[in-house]
């Protein structure tokens, strides 16, 4: 009942005209920047962060999560009309997706990926509501030892974003905790690494540093190749038949499900509830031999999965503080930005804030539906800007959008910096999303354990004797175990293919 | 790819000497728990640790393994990229003497020539919208752009 009022509040307050604008604006630009060949929603969002920094901490969060899951369905229209994933968790959708495309049926494909986004989103997002209340209720009852064991478990679940090389992932990993160092030391006040620059006393600016791993550094890997003329693929006819429609209702409740309960697990990234669908409709179908030339279940099952994930990853943020995923952690730092604390406090001390952004979710789910279909044949013609005009604007974009939020020069060296940095990372194959992840929760986890420290006079044990805290560093330990055979299994088995 | 492999390892093993250094100059631990260098001191170590294991994996692999196919790009690639390098380089040293349009300006015809566009037209539509275009924008959205020495 209390969750159900909380939730009416909050959907008084998305109604409102502004409200309703930002969320059906975020939902454009986010599909706009996700069909830009290159451009992931993690990219997506990172761009176009300072948009929403004049607006308010309502205005702005519902922003940025429309653009999240608008730029996810963005990525879809170019896996399936150009056979060009905007991220690697859409690439499942060009096996199937292209094919349905080259037949002439782009239209068919991209309608029940919409139709399947929007009911594994308002899914999620139920379940969202559903477990909001009661895990943030748990949560209240951690201390700063608590709060320092939670981080290290959404740590070691970093590890599932090892991909083929763990030591790669590690490093990723170490170098975001060594990131967060700079600055004024969260307990004594200490500046630290920031060899006498007054600009990196509060630290190395979120939005620079992803805007220049994924934006710049995006782009210099786009225009290190001659650039092409991209030729989609005509949409002739939008609408699936009956019987479409009777082949995907199965896969689009399966992905549901598989996109979902993978979301809840942080680390777990997106590429796992895609694949993990595209595999168990190829094994429950009819006729196997169909997929990978056109099967409809190939685009259906993962497409929701993936938009069932993306809201599903909100759960752990906004309950337990923990990203779920790279694009999360960046939604993380501009709640940051906006004076807000992901976690379970925010539903105590900012509940018509929180509750906002949760209803926000639902109405989005549906802006989205309604703004994709009719909007196809725009997206097309988006796709033909030559290269040539895009990168300079995207350039452009992130250049003003970094300034805009401090008014600092230093935040556009810092960009260029990471740019060049996500650059050689992605070049060299180390992941990215570790480096995000950790970057983000590193600083939490410092200030938990020295005021854990400081609560137990410096004795360690304190860790490890309180149940909770205890509990769940041991559940770390048999979580980084686990994903450290899990990885070796898959390195050793695929030999170097994944 | 092994010689890859151990320059990435090198790389990251003098970034975690650096660090260390750093932080050695910073207080270990207080009466009451971790002090500011304790903390950066060992995720330095850790990273030394394992930039070392990457370095002795490297080892495990055939020495005439190749490169990624592409990996080295070509020639014309390299131009491009440092242009764009160069040309935000340049925008953060100019923003302020010239001001937001003109260093706007002079960025976006710069990187649309070195990504070879040649449509006069468009070049003067996007550079314009990009430069003065923004400005007006941001003066709306109540967002002061810097006014270089030439009041624009």
């Amino acid at each position: 009942m209390e969750t159900l009022n909380f939730l009416l509040a909050g959907f008084v307050t998305v109604m409102e005209p502004q409200n309703l604008m930002f969320a059906v604006i975020g939902c454009v630009l986010g599909m706009l920047v996700g069909v830009l060949p290159g451009v992931g929603p993690a990219a997506g969002t990172a761009i176009l962060i300072p948009l929403t920094m004049t607006l308010n901490p309502t205005g702005a969060i519902i922003m940025l999560a429309a653009i999240y899951y608008g730029a996810m369905y963005g990525g879809t229209i170019t896996s399936i009309l150009l056979n060009m994933p905007g991220e690697a968790a859409s690439a499942v959708t060009c096996l199937d997706g292209y094919e349905m495309a080259k037949a002439g049926r782009a239209g068919p494909a991209l309608a029940v990926s919409a139709i399947g986004s929007f009911i594994g989103g308002t899914v999620a997002t139920l379940g969202l509501v559903a477990l909001a209340l009661p895990l943030s209720k748990v949560a209240l009852m951690f201390g700063p030892p608590e709060i320092f064991a939670l981080m290290v478990v959404g740590l070691s679940l970093v590890m599932g974003l090892a991909g083929k090389s763990l030591l790669l992932a590690l490093i990723s990993a170490l170098v975001g905790l060594l990131l967060a160092q700079v600055g004024i030391d969260p307990v004594m006040g200490a500046p630290r690494f920031t060899f006498g620059q007054m600009e990196l006393l509060d630290g190395l600016n979120i939005v620079a540093v992803v805007m220049g791993l994924f934006g710049i550094g995006d782009i210099l890997l786009s225009v290190e190749e001659k650039m092409r003329p991209v030729m989609p693929s005509e949409a002739k006819s939008i609408l699936p038949s009956r019987q479409d429609m009777k082949d995907s209702a199965g896969p689009i409740a399966r992905g549901t499900v598989v996109g979902f309960f993978l979301g809840l697990i942080p680390g777990i990234g997106a590429i796992v509830p895609t694949y993990l669908s595209y595999s168990l409709e190829r094994s429950v179908a009819r006729d196997p031999s169909a997929f990978g030339k056109g099967a409809i279940q190939g685009v259906a099952g993962p497409e929701t999965a993936n938009n069932a994930y993306a809201n599903a990853a909100f759960v752990p943020l906004f309950t337990l503080g923990i990203p779920g995923a790279a694009t999360t952690a960046i939604i993380m730092g501009a709640l940051i930005m906006n004076g807000l604390v992901p976690g379970p406090t925010m539903f105590v001390d900012r509940p018509e804030f929180i509750w906002a952004v949760i209803a926000s979710f639902f109405v989005g789910n549906v802006i989205l539906l309604i703004l994709s279909l009719p909007f196809i044949p725009i997206w097309v013609s988006v796709l033909k800007i030559p290269y040539s005009i895009m990168v300079p604007i995207i350039i452009g974009l992130c250049v003003v959008g970094v300034y805009s939020i401090n008014r600092s020069v230093f935040d556009i060296l810092v960009m260029l910096a990471f740019g060049i940095v996500g650059y050689f990372f992605k070049k060299t194959e180390i992941p990215l999303a570790p480096l995000v992840l950790t970057f983000v929760l590193a600083p939490i986890m410092e200030r938990a354990l020295r005021q854990a420290l400081e609560m137990s006079q410096g004795d360690f044990s304190i860790l490890f004797t309180r149940p909770i805290s205890g509990t769940m560093l041991v559940l770390s330990v048999v979580v980084l175990v686990v994903s450290t055979f899990r990885v070796m299994r898959v390195v050793k088995g695929s030999d170097g293919e994944i | 790819m092994r010689k890859l492999q151990v320059s990435v390892g090198l790389v990251f093993l003098l970034f975690a000497a650096f660090v260390a250094w750093q932080a050695w100059g910073l207080r270990y631990y207080t009466r009451l728990g971790p002090g500011p260098g304790f903390f950066p001191l060992w995720l330095a170590g850790l990273l030394g640790l394992v930039s070392l294991g990457l370095i002795a994996d490297a080892f495990r692999q055939p020495a005439a393994a190749l490169l990624p196919a592409g990996f080295v790009p070509e020639a014309g690639g390299v131009v491009r990229i440092l242009s764009v390098v160069a040309a935000i380089l340049a925008a953060v040293f100019l923003l302020q003497p010239l001001g937001f349009r003109i260093t706007m300006l002079l960025l976006y015809l710069f990187i649309l020539l070195v990504m070879g566009q040649r449509n006069p037209i468009a070049i003067a539509l996007i550079a314009l919208g990009g430069s003065f275009g923004a400005f007006q924008l941001f003066h709306v959205l109540d967002v002061r752009l810097p006014v270089g020495m030439f009041g624009l």
